[in-house]
């Protein structure tokens, strides 16, 4: 029917000019938990404020004067009133979210692989009926002033060739009981939209999660978001174990991302063994994040001792690819990471 | 009468028909389409079974598919096509959902047939239809947003395609106190003899109204005079008429609505109540709102207090009633104390008596109506072509108006646009822009400041 298609236009400009006003809406939605809850493939409603056509109004006192009619930011009126639900999937979020962030700005390494991609590109004198190159055809047509099988043009379907890049990353976080539920819920909200932007970039990555107090363990993906448990806490213990797990991929090939999260609080006897880790390390992996993770308590509080962090972010100055940052905001979390990596 | 795809409403309909018919009705023909839900939600959203592609029909779509899935159910759109009567039906309706929503449906087409003041739409499908292939011929050489960009010019003079008669009297009052008294009253000031034209300054006004008339000068319903003037192709300017003939017929419908709901509402309350049998009734009571909540903004429910209070208190026989009636003056004559009252004794439960009383002795019957009147019905500025001067070297700022302008198209002769109103800036500016973009020249916009 007529209406499908016509619709179906309609409904993708309407969402096209509003992408800024929905991206700026998404952005909100960056450390909401539902959407974290969300299975692959499931659509999410996010609401949109309404867009006005231009048109001639009255002037109404107080308000409503600045909205931009028909430019995108024309949010005029009771926004509840008028707002519009939109479903998208959750691909689709993180499509528009990175793209208004500007993210990710990464170098790859490693080309051994490649791949073969096919494209409608060109014109040939051969091919298949279904494509038939009407307007060439009709052109030939013109120009040869005759009509039989040498004036046919098809499109031309051509091989090329992609390289292909693989990840491995590593996240890793301190379960020791400090880690309240707060600060467990920030790991998992920053650690979904990381591994969402990672997986947009590497068709071949590998995840792996492991936790840690006085020694480091391999674990699965629930009890990495989930699990506390009492304890010491030795930082270095894991990146040993990210250190000796590395050995059994090509090092020259692979791009390899370490995400390392904690409350702080460390053995001081460890810490010079962790900056060694670090060190050495550095000059393998294309990222090694830390992330200080605070809540409501420690924020602020004078007992907030922060020690990592204080020893950590020395490093950062004289190594391009270590980040040293307090996870309060997953927003500017991210941006600190992912978008000044080109600059650094 | 036609009911497709489901054969066994043919008799159903024929016995409603009978009905409504035995009620006073005569309905126009009819066609009855069950449609799929997705169709019926764009095609209630632009208010027209075809339309042309433009973002706004999308976000208009988006919007009443969100309505509908906060609660607001639709059940049919009927259309005053030529020579028959469209409606379409919602496919997921209930058997006795099918049986009132028909009768409702000969509500409306009566109207259709009876009303002096229904805008007869016999020209408008086949001409939308027809900017609808041209539209499809040439979107290989455009874009679909180049294309938005005319017929958002439209949508920009949406306030100004009013009725031409009432607009005609309005304007020639507005015109002449301001020209011609003023100067006599200076010259009686001043001691001066107030002489007899002479038959040249005759000729010259002959010659100024001559240049006024074909410059469109103090007309409102300009926009044919741009689409004339504009140097763009005709098959734009075919589909900009086309969508300008669509908005009148929106705009006549939208002056009928509580009219056409209310008495569509009182016909298939009377059939729900004498024609449905029990179980059936209470079905029809639990699966549809009908009228709707009780609020002077819901036209069903307005419309249909409106009429049943006429027929109580005027005793009039609503079929005929409504064949001379229109929204203003059915609201004008009895939205009044009275009905006020009569609504609160028809225990809709929306306000206390008690309220009804507060409301009666704080405000005057006048000021209450005049408050849910500009509600009702939404006042819209006036705009019309003028050939004011201009200030010096681009003063923009008069006394108490100011001049926008939009300069960046140079193919066509300068628009001097008017208004005695107080507008909104960014509206106004990006509405000017979107005239200039059809006039293809500057446009100047002079309007009260705020």
């Amino acid at each position: 029917m007529r209406y499908n298609r016509t619709r179906n236009i309609d409904i993708q400009r309407y969402i096209d000019r509003t992408k800024k006003v929905v991206q700026r809406e998404l952005e909100k939605a960056l450390s909401k938990e539902d959407i974290l809850d969300v299975d692959p493939g499931k659509k999410v409603k996010i609401r949109i404020p309404y867009i006005d056509e231009p048109y001639f109004k009255f002037y109404e006192s107080g308000g409503g004067g600045s909205g931009g009619s028909g430019s995108g930011s024309g949010d005029n009126g009771d926004p509840s009133e008028h707002s519009i639900e939109l479903e998208l999937t959750l691909e689709e979020i993180a499509d528009l979210l990175f793209e208004y962030l500007g993210l990710p700005n990464l170098k790859n390494k490693g080309e051994d692989e490649l791949k073969e991609k096919f494209r409608v590109w060109g014109v040939t004198k051969s091919g298949p009926k279904s494509r038939i190159h009407r307007r060439k055809t009709f052109y030939e047509m013109l120009k040869q002033k005759r009509i039989d099988h040498y004036v046919f043009r098809y499109r031309d379907i051509r091989k090329t060739e992609e390289p292909i890049f693989s990840a491995v990353v590593y996240l890793a976080r301190d379960y020791s009981g400090s880690m309240t539920e707060e600060k467990k819920f920030r790991v998992r909200s920053a650690s979904f939209w990381i591994l969402n932007l990672l997986r947009r970039l590497y068709s071949k990555i590998e995840i792996k999660f492991l936790v840690h107090d006085t020694s480091a363990k391999f674990c699965d993906e629930h009890y990495f978001f989930y699990s506390s448990e009492g304890g010491g806490t030795t930082c270095s213990s894991a990146f040993e174990l990210i250190e000796s797990d590395m050995q059994k991929y090509d090092i020259d090939n692979n791009n390899f991302y370490i995400f390392y999260f904690s409350d702080g609080e460390n053995d001081p006897s460890d810490n010079s063994k962790l900056i060694d880790k670090i060190v050495k390390l550095s000059s393998i992996v294309n990222i090694i994040v830390y992330g200080e993770v605070l809540d409501k308590t420690n924020t602020y509080g004078y007992y907030y001792q922060g020690t990592l962090l204080k020893i950590l972010e020395p490093l950062t100055k004289n190594y391009d690819n270590i980040y040293a940052k307090k996870l309060i905001n997953v927003r500017s979390f991210l941006m600190d990471i992912f978008y000044r990596e080109g600059e650094k | 009468m036609k009911y497709f795809f489901k054969n066994q409403y043919e008799k159903h309909l024929n016995d409603i028909l009978q009905f409504v018919k035995d009620k006073g009705l005569d309905p126009k023909e009819t066609i009855f389409i069950p449609v799929e839900n997705e169709t019926l939600f764009y095609v209630i959203s632009n208010l027209y079974p075809v339309a042309l592609p433009h973002w706004t029909r999308g976000r208009n779509y988006l919007q009443t598919k969100t309505s509908n899935e906060r609660g607001s159910t639709y059940y049919e759109v009927v259309f005053n096509a030529s020579p028959y009567a469209i409606a379409y039906m919602s496919e997921i309706c209930s058997h006795t959902d099918i049986l009132v929503v028909i009768a409702h449906v000969f509500g409306h087409t009566h109207i259709y047939k009876h009303n002096i003041y229904e805008y007869n739409e016999h020209d408008v499908l086949p001409r939308l239809k027809n900017a609808l292939e041209l539209y499809e011929q040439n979107i290989g050489y455009y874009s679909y947003e180049e294309l938005d960009e005319y017929i958002d010019f439209v949508n920009a003079l949406w306030n100004v395609i009013y009725e031409p008669e009432k607009i005609s009297e309005k304007n020639e009052e507005n015109d002449k106190p301001k020209i011609y008294s003023v100067d006599k009253r200076f010259l009686k000031f001043a001691n001066q003899k107030v002489e007899a034209p002479t038959p040249k300054e005759i000729k010259q006004k002959e010659r100024e109204k001559e240049r006024k008339e074909k410059a469109f000068i103090g007309k409102i319903n300009f926009y044919e005079f741009i689409i004339n003037n504009s140097p763009i192709d005709d098959w734009i300017k075919e589909i900009l008429r086309a969508e300008i003939e669509l908005k009148k017929v929106i705009y006549r419908k939208s002056s009928l609505k509580i009219l056409h709901e209310g008495f569509a509402s009182w016909i298939d309350q009377i059939y729900s109540l004498e024609m449905l049998e029990d179980k059936e009734f209470f079905e029809s009571l639990i699966t549809s709102s009908r009228v709707g909540h009780a609020s002077f903004s819901n036209p069903y429910w307005l419309g249909y207090k409106l009429l049943k209070f006429a027929e109580e208190v005027d005793n009039v026989f609503l079929p005929d009633f409504v064949k001379e009636m229109d929204d203003y003056e059915l609201v004008s004559r009895y939205l009044n104390k009275e009905f006020l009252l009569y609504i609160t004794k028809s225990a809709d439960g929306f306000v206390d008596a008690k309220d009804i009383q507060e409301i009666l002795s704080e405000e005057t019957e006048e000021d209450m109506r005049k408050r849910i009147m500009s509600n009702l019905f939404i006042k819209r500025p006036l705009i019309y072509i003028s050939d004011y001067d201009l200030g010096v070297d681009g003063d923009e700022y008069y006394d108490d108006y100011r001049i926008i302008k939009v300069v960046n198209q140079t193919e066509n002769a300068l628009l001097k646009l008017e208004s005695p109103d107080t507008l909104d800036y960014a509206y106004a500016y990006n509405t000017i822009k979107k005239i200039a973009k059809v006039w293809k020249g500057p446009v100047l916009l002079k309007y009260r400041r705020p």
